[in-house]
């Protein structure tokens, strides 16, 4: 039911996947970023792009990913990848995060951090995200949402 | 979750990428059990035993070899270790002697010569010790009543429960002539910390982590410490096993008796043990995160175990590291046994640190690399990193009072104090551009100094120089550096085994696995290929790389791989040249252009003409699997201890005597780390296959039918134990993952290399025996433990009986009735009375039995001179008459196996298999085919599941399946105590 309903009010993409709408916040030109990535980077104006892409005030320069949530599960608010994860999470619409933290042993206060420092700190992996102590429970295991991801074992 | 890229050697280690995730735990080295009288030896049981052997002037070491054969004779019952350190560049007064048989006689002959000062017992530890499993006394009555045999194994822990800690209580071993220290302190004078301490560099403003066992609030050793937080399910956060506050104080103390070397950083202690000292991954987890939410500078880990392929925790050290959380840890306590490394210590990004006793010697208890995550297709990579004090060191205790601890656990936060005093040298607005993660292991490795008796295995970069490190801090640069620096491969023992065997045309490719640290970013990449530069005679090497495709943490790999070209075919001498690559990263903040820059590596190799074939012994490691992660159980049934096959089973890891007895007879040895269709047979005189688990391509069974029969190829084969109903007996429910543990198949794989005989008409029973083949003056027996015997042999071919005891049914009291059947065999029995086979230029030899001649077992009996013999036979022809051989007229069939072994249904073994399902790739490379066809694929043709087990099924595999229908089976998963459930929060 609930599932149903979700999918009714998102709007869907050219493959029929779920995508979240963007909506216009004000641009920083001075960002900080997801300092640990590999690869893809997300600064704090919700922008993801290549490491390359980033200007030296630590900004995306390209700009066609704001809010990403690809590779994402958008009813349960899990990605697969980090970055996404963050991405997705910075979308003003979303409800502010603190996932599988919100749980956590020592909880954060909600005011004690930007929306960015949220994300970050949400969308890593942590006690919610395993099956038998050793494995992911999910290939989708980066969530911004308080609950751990579906169960989909390896 | 498969993993990708393990059945497929182009994907030479890479390592980041083939993922299968559990996690375990071995058992602690804690005492030392050493037997110093040679009286109490049995001599019917050669005992793998080495002896020190004084003379009583200094001379060559080579002179003292030739004096011992001298009084000795020559014979294959004693052989002479090399000693791989530089001293044997210098004079010295004894030779290291190891006994396959006779040990007592010869002693004896060796005492009663004038030359000879004294024979003494070469010390090593082999206690062993578990703290995870000694939970209580009355579990173990409990266990030893309801599972008499798997006690150990039904209580294993698997998970990150078993992370243990790397330490050994109270070892109060000191030797004669130790310096007192006074001063300041004993690690801080050990460390000259106060040439820090008297510059004001005292770790202030630096964050450090302790995960462990907690602390109590207010302990009054400490001023410093900011935060003490709870991850575990009781609700305390104070250490009450001790092993915290001793790690905590190591770092921060400000006790006189027992100061810490960085006493003014701020501590955050995490308790992730409970009293009981069981953790589980998640705690970490969660714990991890706090430690990125707190910006935390340095961790300690000093806790380890072997599951490299546990996912979630691996990454998250990744995560930590990547955010420049300097992790540190213990590398174990599992010496002097090779391939013992702990993880985390083991990652690329960690640093792993090893355990020097305070006379600035190697402790045994330290464990010994290399990595195995690389293996079978490619190399270890070098660790531990840096070794420093981990025995007798003082530090805090829980009641305020100061005690010793030894263990690496120890040695861990020595470092974590040491960068701590690092990173407080550094101004705080600058840290942020001049400390990094590559950085401080960078400045950690170059001030290191190296020992002079050990190799690269053993030390890494060498003794921690806490001054050193700092000088090099004040001047460097963001660059990037190799581990090793460079590759003198003639450089003895640092560069063991490397400078143990010389290289020549059509031997394997050799790898040298070093770990690139980039300093210029948490991310960087080897944009293009790197060069091979020749020097002196390097164009007669052929070089070729393989390597991380991005840097991410900090670090990543270069695997060089060399060979001898065919114009170095009969050149005798060294070769040289340097291989030349560049590392970039992104432009660091305020920059424009991308970081870049050039690093050699120099290589050093001897060339030996091409060597004939009778000397050359091609080594099977691509047929081996072990633990991580699936259930490969250990190979001798009363080693209760350890339920796992952990360590490699690589020639230069736990079958490292082994190298060094092969090399001692004048063999050379190839590693072949891919299937058998990638090796051209006329290279080799014999195809040694020790303990295999793996199954076989049918294109290998074929190609090696062919290779024996017409390419004049032999086998020696040393199998292990098998026998689905003892594997039953093995499952046991670990507390950590929740999840039965069924091993994937047994100590080898019987089925398989039945399979691989059927050609031959050879095959092993599935009984398992135990005991001793007996030599007919009883003065070259071999040890035979838990293992199979013959079931099918060719008629030709020649028989050992022995009398050996049938453990199958009684494998929990070790008790059973001995019966004759012949654990070794031998095809075509050399007599002369019979003409050769025609069809047959190749030789095979078997035998039941793999680890006598397995260093894990290293208390327990050996048989290195039965493979001698065997090796022998198979080069040559000949087989001296030491046992009771018996000449086969007809075909053997024996009575006690009217079926053959077949697979447990319902195995795992497809998970972990390179060859089940699976196709592989023959990197032509590796054997000198490099002309036209490139890379050969070889595809698992006729797998289906069906197949695996319907092979001869019979009443014996009907049985099987009734007992677990009836429960038999199940009674042993459902009588687990429940008290050993523990709840996973």
């Amino acid at each position: 039911m609930e599932e149903e309903k979700h999918e009714a009010s998102n709007p869907r993409d050219q493959r029929g996947r779920l995508v979240m709408e963007v909506t216009d916040v004000e641009l920083k030109n001075k960002c900080t970023n997801t300092i640990q990535s590999r690869i893809l980077v997300v600064d704090d104006n919700g922008f993801r792009c290549l490491r390359k892409d980033l200007d030296r005030n630590g900004c995306c320069t390209t700009r066609h990913q704001r809010f990403s949530c690809e590779y994402c599960d958008l009813i349960n608010k899990c990605c697969r990848t980090y970055e996404n994860c963050v991405s997705c999470c910075l979308n003003p619409k979303e409800p502010p995060a603190l996932g599988s933290l919100h749980l956590s042993r020592y909880p954060l206060q909600d005011s004690d951090f930007t929306r960015f420092e949220r994300c970050q700190m949400a969308c890593r992996t942590s006690s919610l995200s395993l099956l038998h102590e050793n494995t992911y429970r999910s290939p989708l295991k980066h969530c911004f949402a308080d609950k751990p991801p579906p169960l989909i074992p390896p | 979750m498969k993993p990708d890229g393990v059945c497929n050697p182009s994907n030479l280690m890479r390592q980041l990428t083939l993922l299968i995730l559990l996690w375990c735990s071995v058992s602690c080295c804690l005492g030392s059990t050493e037997k110093t009288d040679i009286e109490d030896e049995n001599v019917n049981n050669p005992i793998k035993s080495q002896y020190i052997v004084m003379f009583h002037t200094f001379t060559d070491i080579s002179k003292h070899d030739t004096i011992i054969r001298d009084i000795l004779g020559t014979s294959d019952d004693w052989f002479t270790i090399e000693r791989n350190n530089p001293a044997v560049e210098h004079p010295s007064d004894f030779s290291l002697v190891q006994f396959t048989a006779n040990a007592k006689k010869h002693i004896e002959t060796l005492r009663n010569d004038p030359r000879v000062k004294h024979v003494a017992r070469q010390r090593r530890y082999v206690g062993t010790l578990n703290q995870f499993e000694e939970d209580t006394e009355e579990y173990q009555d409990y266990d030893e009543k309801r599972f008499p045999n798997a006690t150990k194994m039904a209580t294993h822990r698997v998970g990150r429960g078993s992370t243990r800690f790397s330490e050994q209580e109270d070892l109060e071993d000191y030797y004669p002539g130790m310096r007192k220290l006074h001063g300041n302190g004993q690690i801080v004078d050990l460390l000259d910390a106060t040439y820090m301490w008297d510059r004001n560099y005292t770790g202030a403003g630096v964050r450090v982590a302790v995960f462990d066992t907690g602390l109590k609030h207010g302990h009054s050793h400490f001023g410093n410490v900011v935060e003490i937080t709870n991850w575990t399910e009781e609700s305390k956060s104070y250490d009450t096993v001790g092993h915290g506050t001793f790690v905590a104080g190591v770092i921060g103390s400000r006790h006189p008796s027992c100061p810490g070397l960085a006493p003014d950083s701020e501590m955050y202690i995490f308790r992730v043990f409970n009293d009981k000292k069981i953790s589980y991954t998640s705690w970490f987890l969660d714990a991890f995160n706090h430690v990125l939410m707190k910006e935390i500078n340095i961790l300690n880990l000093s806790i380890g175990g072997p599951d490299f392929m546990d996912r979630p925790f691996v990454e998250k050290v990744w995560e930590l590291s990547a955010n420049n959380v300097i992790v540190v840890s213990a590398i174990g306590n599992d010496g002097p046994l090779y391939g013992t490394l702990n993880n985390p210590a083991d990652q690329l990004d960690v640093i792993g640190v090893g355990g020097l006793k305070l006379d600035g010697k190697l402790a045994e208890f330290s464990s010994r690399g290399m990595t195995t995550w690389e293996i079978p297709e490619g190399y270890g990579r070098v660790k531990p990193d840096v070794i420093t004090f981990g025995q007798n060191v003082d530090g805090s205790r829980p009641d305020g009072e100061c005690r010793k601890l030894s263990g690496t656990s120890v040695a861990s936060p020595v470092v974590a104090g040491v960068l701590a005093l690092l990173i407080s040298s550094i101004p705080p607005e600058q840290r942020s551009d001049r400390v990094n993660v590559a950085t401080l292991k960078q400045v950690l490795i170059e001030g290191a100094e190296r020992i002079s008796d050990r190799n690269i295995f053993e030390q890494g970069s060498g003794k921690v120089h806490l001054v050193k490190s700092y000088q090099l801090l004040q001047e460097t640069k963001p660059r990037v550096s190799l581990l090793p620096a460079s590759g003198d491969l003639t450089q003895c023992p640092y560069l063991w085994p490397y400078c143990t065997q010389p290289i020549f045309y059509t031997s394997m490719p050799i790898i040298v696995n070093i770990t690139v640290i980039n300093g210029m970013g948490v991310t960087g990449s080897i944009p293009q290929p790197p060069v091979w530069k020749p020097a002196t005679h390097g164009n007669l090497l052929e070089v070729r790389f393989t390597y991380s495709d991005v840097l991410w943490p900090w670090t990543g790999y270069l695997a060089v791989q060399i060979r001898v070209s065919e114009e170095g075919k009969d050149y005798d001498g060294e070769a040289e040249g340097i291989v030349s690559l560049t590392v970039s990263s992104p432009p660091g903040t305020g920059e424009t252009q991308d970081r870049s820059q050039v690093i050699d590596f120099p290589i050093k190799v001897t060339i030996v003409p091409q060597v004939e074939r009778s000397k050359r012994i091609l080594w099977d490691q691509y047929h081996s699997i072990r633990y991580p992660s699936g259930y490969f159980p250990r190979d001798a049934l009363d080693q209760r201890d350890e339920p796992f096959d952990w360590n490699g089973d690589h020639l230069h890891t736990n079958f490292k005597w082994m190298w060094a007895y092969l090399r001692n007879q004048g063999y050379y040895v190839d590693i072949l780390g891919s299937p058998y269709t990638c090796f051209d047979a006329k290279n080799y005189g014999a195809l040694v296959i020790v303990d295999p688990e793996e199954e076989y391509f049918p294109a290998e069974i074929k190609k090696i039918e062919r290779d024996v029969r017409e390419e004049g190829l032999s086998l020696v084969i040393f199998a292990d134990w098998y026998n689905v109903d003892v594997m039953k007996n093995v499952v046991f429910f670990d507390e950590n993952t929740k999840q039965w543990w069924s091993p994937a198949t047994g100590g080898s794989n019987i089925p398989a290399l039945n399979d691989l005989l059927r050609p031959f008409d050879m095959a092993f029973g599935d009984r398992v025996f135990d005991g001793i083949l007996k030599s007919e003056n009883d003065d070259h027996n071999a040890a035979f433990g838990s293992g199979v015997t013959i079931a099918r042999f060719p008629k030709g071919g020649g028989m050992v009986p022995q009398s050996l005891m049938d453990q199958t049914e009684d494998l929990k009291r070790f008790r059973g009735e001995f019966k004759t059947v012949y654990p070794l065999a031998i095809y075509p029995y050399p007599n002369t009375s019979q003409a050769l086979p025609q069809n047959m230029k190749g030789r095979i030899a078997l035998y039941g039995d793999s680890s006598c001649l397995d260093d894990s077992y290293g208390s327990k009996a050996s048989c290195y001179g039965l493979a001698g013999d065997m090796l022998r036979f198979a080069m040559k022809g000949g087989m001296d008459r030491k046992f009771e051989w018996e000449y086969l007229e007809k075909e053997y069939k024996s009575p006690m196996f009217p079926t053959l072994p077949l697979r447990m249904e319902g195995a795992d073994l497809y998970k972990y298999s390179k060859v089940m399902g699976k196709t592989a790739t023959c990197p032509s490379w590796v054997f000198h085919k490099t002309e036209g066809k490139g890379d050969v694929k070889i595809e698992w043709d006729d797998y289906s599941p069906g197949k695996m087990t319907e092979k001869g099924r019979d009443s014996r595999f009907k049985e099987e399946r009734s007992t677990r229908s009836n429960g038999g089976f199940h009674l042993v998963l459902m009588d687990v105590p429940p008290v050993r459930v523990r709840l996973v929060v």
